[in-house]
C-alpha cells in the first residue's frame, strides 16, 4: 500500500508532508481499491482487523456523531467506541472535526458508516495519513523509497521482539498489506501505461517545434518559448536532479501571443502550469497550478486561444495520417532523425533500400511511439506547406518502395502533390503558409498515392499555372540528387542560368528540396560541386526565408568548415555565402560557435598593397574581401566584434583599410564602423591610424564607402583625440563636401553624424566655419528624414557654441525651423533641437525669433518628456531663452511697465524659474549662488507693496549679515521684486486656463483609465468596449483608441523590464513614471486635480508676512567673491515661478522628477562629485547643510544664501548690484521641495554639462523632505 | 652500367633541355624530371626502342591510379590527345607536352584539350550523341524510371541548352569556349579529363636531396623545399607504384622519386 501511495498515486505536491490527492483517474481507482480493501477486512480477516495500530490513524473527517450508531458512546458531538485497547483507551475517538482510529474493524465500520461519503473520508485519511503502514505497524515499516520492500525483510522486522501471538497477527497483516500494495500497483501501473508519458526527448523536440513557431510577423502563433535552464544534462533533463526525481523535465517559459506568460512543468507525467518557476530553488513554486496536459500543444491550446486556432491550422498533418502508415513513418522519421537529423530526402532516395532495410530493423524494438506527435509535427517543417510537401514525397518515396507494385505510380503522384502546393501558393501568396487551404489540398494528396492514374492526370492540369521556372529546377533538382559529378555539375551550372535573384526561384529550390541537396554538396569532395552549390547558395541566401532554411539545415557550420579549404575559389565563395546567410542573430552565433570568425579573420590575411596584381593575389584579395563581407555580417553582434577583435581582426582591418581596392574597402570599413559601436575599436581605429585611412576613403566617389566612413568617423569621434586626428589628417572638408549629396539619406545621415561628432571640438567648429557648413547645414533642417535631422541638429546645437554661428544660422534662416521640430517626438532629435535652441538662444537676436515663434512655451513643455535627457537640455535650452527674453524687455526700457502692459505670456514666468536656476550654474564666472528663500514668498504676494515690505524686513535681517555679503544689490533686488509680483498676478490667471483644460481632459480620460486598470491583464478593448468607452468619456472612437495606444505604449516605456505582465506593468508605472506624466490608477489623479490657486498657500503667505524670520544663511568663505553680485531676479523669478501652478501638483512633479534626475546625476557624477565635494572646501560642508536643513522639514523657517559672483550681462546692468539679502519664510513645506527640484534642475544641467573651467555648486535632494542637501563643486563649460 | 647511365643521365638532360624550351610551363629542371618519370614508367621495358613511348594500358594506369580518373572512355579520350601522332604510344615528347597542358595548361589550352578529349569522332563538334554517350553513365539509374535513358537525354538537352550559343543542336568549339568562359565549372562538363584539383602538386626528386615540387595548381611556380606552402599529393607516388631509383655513376643512388614529405 505505501509503494503504491508513494509511487501511483498523484499528489499535488511531490514532496512528502501535506499534499493532497488530486482528483485524476489513477487516484480514483486507487482510492476504490483501498476502500473495497478496508470495507472487507473485518469480515474478511477478523483477528488482524482487532490488531492495534501503534499509533491511531488521525484525519479531519466530516462524519458527525449522528452518523454513529450503537456501539459507541455519543456525547454531544464527540464520539468513542466501546472497543478499547487494552489499556482502555477507545479504538475510534471522534472529537469533530477530527477522528483518530485504532485497528482496521473500526476502520471498516467508519467505511459502512460513512455511507456515500465513503470516498471522501478514506482520500481524507491517506491525505492526512501519507504512509499508514508505517503508522499503523511502527515507524520501521515506513516505505522508504527504494529500499528493499519484500515481505521478507517486513517479516524479520516483525520478528523483532513481538510476543508471539501478536507477532503472527501482524505477519499476517503486513503481507494482506502487502497483497494489497501490489495489487494495487499493478492496477495503477495499467492507468498509466494507458497515458502518454514524455520523454526528454519528445519534450525537446515540442519545444523545438514550437520555438520555430515564434517567427515574426502575422503568422507566429507564439511569442517566444524559453527553457529556464540552459544547461542540459545528459539524460536530456533541464531539472535540478532533486527534481528529476519527481519526473520533471524541464520548465518553460512560454510567452503566447495573447496572455501572459505561461511557466510551464514538463514532467514525465505530461505538462501542466507550475507557480510561476523562474530561477531555481523556489521551492513552492514547482507545484502544479494547473490541469496535466498530454501534451505543451495541448496545454497552450487550452491555455492560448490564438495559439489553439492558428495551431490548428497545423494539425492536418496528424490527422492526415493514415493508420497503416502510421508506424511506418514514424519509424522512418525516427531513423531520420538519430542518423541525419537534417538531410535525408535525397539520402533516403539514394539508398532506398537500404533505408527499407533500416526501417525493418527499426521496427522491432518498436516502443517509440510516443515520439509521434512531435516528430509528425518537425516533419512539417517551418509552418509552410513546401515543406510539408517535401516531406510528405519523402515519406512517400519510401513507402513506395516498401510496395514494389506501385512503385512508378506513386513516385509520379508524389511528385504531383508536391508540385501542387507551390503553385497555389503563387496563385495566392498571401496565403497564410501551413493555412487551411494548405492542408485541404494537402490531405488530399495524400491519399492520392492509393488512387489510380487518371486521378494524378488531371491534377497535373489543374497545375498548369506553375511557374515554368518551378517545373524545370524540380527537374535540376532531381539530376542533382541522382547524378555523378560530371551531371551535378551540368544541374548546378544550369541552375545558376535561372534568375536566382528572383524570389520564385528561390523557394522553388527550396521547396523541391534543392537546399537539402545543394547542402549536402558542400560536405563532399568533390571541389567543383562543392563551388557550384555556393554559387547558388550565395545568390539565393539573399532571401530570408532562405537564410534560415540553410541556417536550419546546419549549412553554416559545413561554410565556416569549408572555411579551411584550400582552394580560394571555395573559400571566397564560402565566405561570401556566410556573409549573406548571417544576417540574423542565430545564424551569426552559429559562426561564431563554430569558429567561423577565427576563420574569417585568417581570411583577411593577404597582401592587397600592390596595384597590380597577379591572378593568383587577386584571388586573394578577393577571398580577403569576402571574408570582410562576412566579418561586416558577423559582426552584428556584439560578441561578434568581441570574438573578432580577439581573433587579431583589427590589424588586420587595419591594413585592408590601405587596400587600394574599393570593392575591399567597403566591407572593411562597413566591418569597422559597425564594430566602432565597441569602445576597444574605437581606441583601435585612433590609435592604429586607421582615421587617415577613413578621411582618405572619404574623398572617393563610391557613396557606400564614404557613407560607411563617414558613419565610422561618427562613431569614433566621441573621442576627442579622433576628432583632433580628423581635423589633422583634413577630413572635415570632404565631410562638407558631402553634405551636398542630399538624395543619399544614408549617406547624408552618416556625415551629418560625423559632422555634429566633430563639431564637438571648437577647432573643428572653426573649421567648419571656414567651410561654411553650417550654412548647408540649416539648409537640410527641412524635408530629412529623421535620422538626418537628428545629426543635423546635434551638429547646429554643437556649432551655435560659436557667436559667429549663431548668428549664421539666423541669417539662414535656422532658427523656425529648429522651433518646429521641438514640436517632433523622436527624442534623441529633441535632444539635440533643445540643446541648439538653447545655444542659439544666447543670442538676442535669435531670442527674438525664438520668441515670435513660441519657442520658450514649446521648451517648457518638453520639460515634462518622459525621457530624462530631453528634459535635462530642455531645461538647458531654457536657460538663455529667459535670460535674453528679459533682456529684451530691459533694453526696450520700462520693465515693470512692459511686463505690466503686454504680451509676455505667463510661460514666462514659470521658465524664468528654470532659467534662473540653470543659468546660474551655466554661467561660467560664477562660483556663488544666493538662493534665497525669502523670493519665493515674495512671489505669492499679491501686491507690490507686501512686496516691498518683505523685502523691508528681509533688509532689516540682512543687516545683520555677515559682511562679505555685498549690499549694493538691493536696490535693484526691489524693483525686480516688484516685478515679480506683478508678474505673478497675471501668470496665475494665465495658468489656470491651461490647467483647468489638461484637467477637463484628464477627466475625460478617467473611465478609460478605470477601465485599463480592471482589465489590466488584457489591456485591449474591443471595438464594442472601445465604443463603448467612447460614449462614456465623450471621447471619439479614434480618439478612445488612440489613448489606449498611447497608455500601452508609455506603459511599455516607462516600465522597462521586458516580459513583464500588463497588470504589472500598471502597477509599476506610477512607481517607475517620471516627470510630469500622467498617472494611471484612477485615484492617483486626484494628486492633480485641485484646479486654480491653492488656498492653503494662499494663506500661509499671508500668515507670513507677520512674523518674517530669517534662519541661515549658507554663506561661502568668498575669496572669488569679487562680487558684482547676484541679482536678486534669480532668486525672485526662481519662486515667483512656481507660483503659477497649483503647488502641490507642482511640487509633487518636480519631486518626482528630481528623484530621477538626482539618480541620473549621482550615477554620472558619482565619483566626481565625490572628489569635488572634498575640493571645495570652501563650501559649506555637508553638516553644516544638514543641521541648516533640518528645521526646514519641521515647517519652520529656512532660509539659505548662497553668495554668487556673477559677471553675466544681466548682472552688469545692475548698476547698484551687490549683495543682497531677503528673508523668507518658508512655513510650507512644499516650497522646500520646489525649490530642491529646482536645485535638482541645476544638477541635470550640471551634469550635462561635462567639462570646463567654471564652477557651479548644486544642490543634492534625496527624499521628499529634505534630509540632505549637499554641496557639490561642478566644472562648468565655457560658455561664452 | 655506370656508363651507359651517365650517357643516359647526359641524354636526359639534353632532351630536358630541349623539350623545356618546347614547351612552356616547364622549366629544365622539371622536365628533366618528368623525363625521369617517364623513363621509370617505362621501367622494365628493357627493349626500350627509340619513339616507343608509353602504351594505352600503361598511361591509363597512370590516369586511373594518379588522377583518379575512372571513366575508360575518357581515359581512352585522354590517351588520344595525348598521342598526337596517333601511334598508341606517348613518346616522351607527347609526355611533357601533354602533361605540360594537363597539369599547368592555362585555360585555353584546357579548353583545347578537353574539346579535343569530348569531341569523340574528332569532327570538330560535340554531337548530341556524343554527349549522349559521355554522360549516359551519370546518372544513377532508377529502377523506377520507365525510360532509363530518359533522364540522360533530359540531361543532354540541359546541356545543349546551357552550352549551345548558335543553336545547332552540337557544340562547336566556339560554343564550348564560350560556356566555359561563361562558367568554368563547365570545362569538364563531359567527364573528368583533367587532373583533380586535390592532388595540388607532384613532388620530384632529382637526387642530392633537393625536391623540386612540380604543381600543378594554376599560377604556382615550381618550389624549393623551403616553401613549404606548396601542398603535395602524397598519394601520388604510392598511387603510382613508383619508387624509382635511378643509378647514379658509380652506382651511387642518383636519385628517388620522392613521394609525400
Amino acid at each position: 500500500m505505501g509503494v503504491a501511495l508513494t509511487r501511483a498515486a498523484q499528489w499535488t505536491t511531490a514532496s512528502s508532508g501535506t499534499g493532497k490527492l488530486e482528483i485524476t483517474p489513477v487516484n480514483e481507482s486507487l482510492l476504490k481499491e483501498i476502500l473495497e480493501f478496508v470495507e472487507q477486512f473485518s469480515s474478511r480477516h477478523p483477528q488482524e482487523a482487532k490488531h492495534v495500530f501503534k499509533e491511531p490513524l488521525q484525519w479531519t473527517t466530516s462524519l458527525e456523531a449522528s452518523d454513529f450508531k450503537t456501539e459507541y458512546d455519543i456525547s454531544g458531538p464527540t464520539v468513542k467506541s466501546h472497543e478499547t485497547d487494552k489499556d482502555g483507551h477507545p479504538m475510534l475517538q471522534l472529537t469533530p472535526p477530527s477522528i483518530s482510529v485504532h485497528s482496521f474493524s473500526q476502520l471498516s465500520k467508519i467505511v459502512q458508516l460513512a455511507t456515500d461519503k465513503r470516498l471522501k473520508e478514506v482520500r481524507a485519511c491517506l491525505e492526512a495519513n501519507r504512509d499508514p503502514v508505517a503508522k499503523m505497524l511502527g515507524p520501521s515499516f515506513a516505505t522508504v523509497e527504494g529500499e528493499d520492500s519484500s515481505v521478507l525483510r517486513l517479516l524479520e522486522k516483525v520478528k523483532e521482539g513481538d510476543q508471539a501471538k501478536e507477532t503472527e497477527i501482524k505477519v499476517k497483516l503486513i503481507i494482506l498489506l502487502q497483497q494489497l500494495d501490489t495489487q494495487l500497483l499493478s492496477n495503477s501501473l495499467k492507468l498509466i501505461s494507458q497515458e502518454v508519458r514524455l520523454s526528454p526527448a519528445a519534450v525537446k523536440n515540442d519545444v523545438e517545434l514550437l520555438k520555430s513557431f515564434c517567427s515574426e510577423g502575422e503568422k507566429r502563433v507564439l511569442t517566444s518559448v524559453q527553457y529556464t535552464s540552459d544547461y542540459e544534462f545528459t539524460n536530456g533533463c533541464r531539472t535540478p536532479p532533486w527534481r528529476q526525481v519527481h519526473g520533471e523535465i524541464c520548465y518553460l517559459v512560454i510567452k503566447p501571443c495573447d496572455t501572459q506568460p505561461l511557466h510551464i512543468t514538463c514532467s514525465t507525467a505530461g505538462v501542466f502550469l507550475n507557480g510561476g518557476i523562474r530561477q531555481e530553488g523556489e521551492e513552492n513554486s514547482y507545484d502544479r497550478t494547473s490541469d496535466v496536459y498530454k501534451d505543451l500543444v495541448t496545454l497552450l491550446k487550452s491555455k492560448s486561444p490564438h495559439f489553439a486556432e492558428n495551431i490548428n491550422k497545423q494539425d492536418f498533418a496528424v490527422q492526415e495520417e493514415l493508420p497503416t502508415q502510421k508506424v511506418q513513418h514514424v519509424e522512418l522519421v525516427d531513423a531520420e532523425e538519430q542518423g541525419q537529423p537534417q538531410r535525408s530526402y535525397e539520402h533516403q532516395e539514394k539508398n532506398v533500400h537500404e533505408k527499407a532495410r533500416q526501417q525493418l530493423v527499426q521496427n522491432k524494438p518498436g516502443g517509440k511511439k510516443k515520439l509521434e506527435p512531435s516528430l509528425k509535427w518537425k516533419n512539417l517543417g517551418l509552418a509552410s506547406p513546401y515543406d510539408e510537401a517535401d516531406d510528405k514525397k519523402s515519406k512517400k518515396n519510401a513507402v513506395s518502395e516498401r510496395f514494389a507494385e506501385t512503385q512508378e505510380k506513386m513516385q509520379k503522384k508524389a511528385d504531383f502533390s508536391v508540385s501542387s502546393l507551390p503553385g497555389r501558393q503563387s496563385s495566392d501568396k498571401t496565403k497564410t503558409p501551413g493555412g487551411v487551404g494548405g492542408a485541404d489540398d494537402f490531405s488530399e494528396s495524400s491519399s492520392e498515392s492509393e488512387e489510380d492514374e487518371e486521378q494524378s492526370e488531371r491534377r497535373t492540369e489543374s497545375n498548369t499555372d506553375l511557374p515554368s521556372e518551378y517545373w524545370q529546377i524540380q527537374k535540376l533538382v532531381k539530376y542533382l540528387k541522382g547524378g555523378n559529378q560530371t551531371a551535378t555539375v551540368i544541374a548546378l551550372c544550369s541552375m545558376r542560368d535561372f534568375n536566382l535573384a528572383q524570389e520564385t526561384c528561390q523557394l522553388a529550390i527550396r521547396d523541391v528540396g534543392g537546399l537539402e541537396v545543394l547542402i549536402n554538396l558542400l560536405d563532399t569532395e568533390e571541389i567543383k560541386c562543392k563551388i557550384g552549390s555556393l554559387k547558388i547558395l550565395k545568390e539565393i541566401s539573399r532571401n530570408s526565408q532562405i537564410r534560415r532554411a540553410i541556417a536550419d539545415l546546419g549549412g553554416l557550420q559545413t561554410m565556416v568548415k569549408i572555411l579551411d579549404s584550400p582552394d580560394k575559389d571555395l573559400k571566397y565563395l564560402a565566405a561570401e555565402t556566410i556573409a549573406n546567410v548571417a544576417k540574423f542573430r542565430r545564424a551569426r552565433r552559429t559562426v561564431r560557435q563554430h569558429g567561423g570568425i577565427k576563420r574569417l579573420v585568417e581570411l583577411l590575411d593577404c597582401v592587397p598593397d600592390s596595384a597590380a596584381l597577379t591572378e593568383e593575389q587577386e584571388k586573394d584579395v578577393e577571398v580577403a574581401r569576402c571574408g570582410a563581407l562576412a566579418l561586416w555580417s558577423c559582426s552584428k553582434s556584439t560578441r561578434n566584434k568581441e570574438a573578432i577583435r580577439k581573433a587579431g581582426g583589427i590589424p588586420l582591418l587595419a591594413r585592408l583599410l590601405k587596400s587600394p581596392h574599393e570593392n575591399m574597402l567597403i566591407p572593411v570599413v562597413g566591418t569597422l564602423q559597425e564594430c566602432a559601436s565597441e569602445r576597444s575599436y574605437r581606441i583601435a581605429i585612433q590609435t592604429e591610424g586607421m582615421i587617415e585611412d577613413l578621411v582618405k576613403n572619404l574623398n572617393c566617389d563610391n557613396h557606400e564607402l564614404q557613407m560607411h566612413c563617414a558613419s565610422a568617423i561618427f562613431k569614433c569621434a566621441e573621442d576627442k583625440r579622433t576628432r583632433d586626428l580628423v581635423r589633422q589628417c583634413e577630413g572635415l572638408q570632404p565631410l562638407v563636401t558631402l553634405l551636398s549629396q542630399a538624395d543619399n539619406k544614408q549617406l547624408l545621415a552618416a556625415t551629418t553624424g560625423a559632422i555634429w561628432k566633430c563639431s564637438i571640438s571648437m577647432e573643428n567648429v572653426a573649421k567648419f566655419q571656414d567651410y561654411k557648413a553650417l550654412e548647408t547645414l540649416v539648409g537640410l533642417l527641412t524635408d530629412q528624414p529623421e535620422e538626418v535631422l537628428v545629426n543635423v541638429v546635434g551638429a547646429l546645437g554643437e556649432g551655435a557654441q560659436k557667436p559667429a554661428n549663431r548668428a549664421t544660422i539666423r541669417k539662414c534662416g535656422g532658427i523656425q525651423p529648429l522651433v518646429n521640430l521641438l514640436t517632433g517626438t523622436n527624442q534623441a532629435l529633441l535632444v539635440n533641437v533643445t540643446k541648439a535652441v538653447g545655444a542659439c538662444a544666447t543670442e538676442l537676436e535669435n531670442m527674438t525669433i525664438i520668441d515670435r515663434l513660441d519657442g520658450v512655451r514649446l521648451l517648457w513643455s518638453l520639460l515634462k518628456n518622459q525621457n530624462p535627457d530631453v528634459q535635462a537640455s530642455a531645461a538647458w535650452a531654457i536657460c538663455p531663452c529667459i535670460e535674453n527674453a528679459k533682456e529684451t524687455r530691459r533694453d526696450t526700457g520700462a520693465a515693470a511697465a512692459s511686463i505690466r502692459s503686454q504680451v509676455q505670456h505667463f510661460r514666462e514666468d514659470r521658465q524664468t524659474f528654470t532659467h534662473q536656476i540653470i543659468r546660474r550654474n551655466t554661467e561660467p564666472k560664477m562660483n556663488t549662488i544666493v538662493f534665497n528663500k525669502l523670493s519665493n514668498q515674495v512671489i505669492f504676494d499679491e501686491k507690490a507693496k507686501e512686496v516691498e515690505r518683505s523685502s523691508r524686513n528681509y533688509l532689516e535681517v540682512i543687516d545683520g549679515q555677515p559682511p562679505d555679503l555685498h549690499p549694493d544689490l538691493l536696490s535693484s533686488d526691489h524693483q525686480v521684486i516688484k516685478d515679480n509680483g506683478i508678474r505673478h498676478r497675471r501668470g496665475r490667471q494665465n495658468s489656470g486656463k491651461v490647467r483647468h483644460k489638461r484637467q477637463a481632459l484628464q477627466d475625460m480620460a478617467r473611465p478609460l483609465k478605470q477601465w485599463l486598470y480592471k482589465h489590466r491583464d488584457n489591456p485591449y478593448p474591443t471595438k464594442t468596449e472601445k465604443i463603448l468607452l467612447a460614449l462614456s468619456s465623450q471621447m471619439t472612437l479614434v480618439q478612445v483608441s488612440n489613448w489606449f495606444a498611447n497608455a500601452r505604449r508609455r506603459l511599455k516605456n516607462t516600465v522597462r523590464q521586458p516580459d513583464l505582465s500588463w497588470a504589472l506593468r500598471i502597477k509599476l508605472y506610477n512607481k517607475y513614471v517620471q516627470g510630469n506624466a500622467e498617472r494611471l490608477s484612477v485615484s492617483s489623479d486626484d494628486t492633480c486635480s485641485e484646479d486654480g490657486d491653492n488656498p492653503q498657500r494662499m494663506q500661509t503667505s499671508g500668515g507670513e508676512f507677520s512674523k518674517p524670520m530669517y534662519q541661515s544663511v549658507i554663506k561661502k568663505e568668498g575669496a572669488t567673491m569679487m562680487g558684482t553680485g547676484l541679482r536678486a531676479a534669480d532668486a525672485a523669478s526662481l519662486a515667483e515661478d512656481y507660483v503659477t501652478p497649483p503647488p502641490k501638483y507642482k511640487s509633487s512633479l518636480l519631486h518626482r522628477y528630481l528623484n530621477d534626475s538626482l539618480r541620473h546625476v549621482m550615477v554620472a557624477n558619482g565619483v566626481m562629485d565625490a572628489r569635488k565635494r572634498n575640493h571645495s572646501g570652501s563650501f559649506s560642508s555637508n553638516e553644516y547643510d544638514d543641521d541648516l536643513l533640518s528645521p526646514s522639514s519641521s515647517e519652520t523657517e529656512a532660509n539659505f544664501v548662497y553668495r554668487a559672483e556673477t559677471m553675466d550681462h544681466g548682472s552688469s546692468k545692475c548698476d547698484n548690484g551687490g549683495v543682497q539679502k531677503e528673508k523668507v519664510r518658508g512655513k510650507d513645506e512644499t516650497y522646500w521641495k520646489e525649490i530642491n527640484a529646482a536645485m535638482a534642475l541645476t544638477n541635470l544641467a550640471q551634469g550635462k554639462d561635462s567639462s570646463g573651467s567654471g564652477t557651479t555648486s548644486c544642490i543634492i535632494q534625496k527624499s521628499s523632505h529634505i534630509s540632505e542637501v549637499k554641496t557639490v563643486k561642478v566644472p562648468l563649460v565655457q560658455k561664452y | 652500367m655506370a656508363e651507359m647511365s651517365a650517357m643516359n643521365r647526359k641524354l636526359i638532360q639534353n632532351l630536358a633541355e630541349t623539350l623545356s624550351k618546347q614547351v612552356k610551363h616547364f622549366n629544365k629542371t622539371e622536365a628533366e624530371c618528368l623525363i625521369r618519370l617517364f623513363n621509370g614508367l617505362l621501367g622494365d621495358q628493357s627493349d626500350r626502342r627509340v619513339g616507343n613511348g608509353l602504351d594505352r594500358g600503361k598511361f591509363r594506369n597512370i590516369l586511373h591510379n594518379t588522377f583518379g580518373m575512372t571513366d575508360d572512355m575518357i581515359m581512352d579520350r585522354v590517351f588520344r590527345a595525348f598521342d598526337k601522332d596517333n601511334d598508341s604510344y606517348v613518346s616522351v615528347k607527347e609526355w611533357i607536352e601533354g602533361l605540360s597542358i594537363f597539369l599547368r595548361g592555362t585555360l585555353d589550352e584546357k579548353i583545347k584539350y578537353c574539346f579535343d578529349v569530348y569531341d569523340l569522332n574528332g569532327d570538330g563538334y560535340i554531337s548530341r550523341e556524343e554527349m549522349f554517350h559521355m554522360l549516359k553513365n551519370s546518372l544513377i539509374r532508377q529502377p523506377t524510371e520507365e525510360d532509363p535513358d530518359e533522364g540522360i537525354k533530359d540531361l543532354v538537352e540541359i546541356t545543349l541548352k546551357k552550352m549551345d550559343h548558335d543553336h545547332d543542336s552540337r557544340l562547336s568549339y566556339a560554343d564550348f569556349e564560350k560556356a566555359v568562359r561563361d562558367e568554368n565549372l563547365l570545362l569538364e562538363a563531359f567527364g573528368t579529363c583533367l587532373p583533380d584539383a586535390k592532388n595540388l602538386a607532384l613532388e620530384l626528386s632529382l637526387g642530392h636531396d633537393a625536391h623540386v615540387f612540380l604543381s600543378w595548381t594554376r599560377g604556382r611556380s615550381p618550389a624549393n623545399e623551403e616553401d613549404h606552402k606548396v601542398e603535395l599529393s602524397r598519394q601520388l607516388g604510392e598511387k603510382l607504384g613508383l619508387c624509382i631509383l635511378v643509378s647514379a655513376p658509380g652506382g651511387a643512388k642518383l636519385g628517388k622519386l620522392w613521394v609525400g614529405r
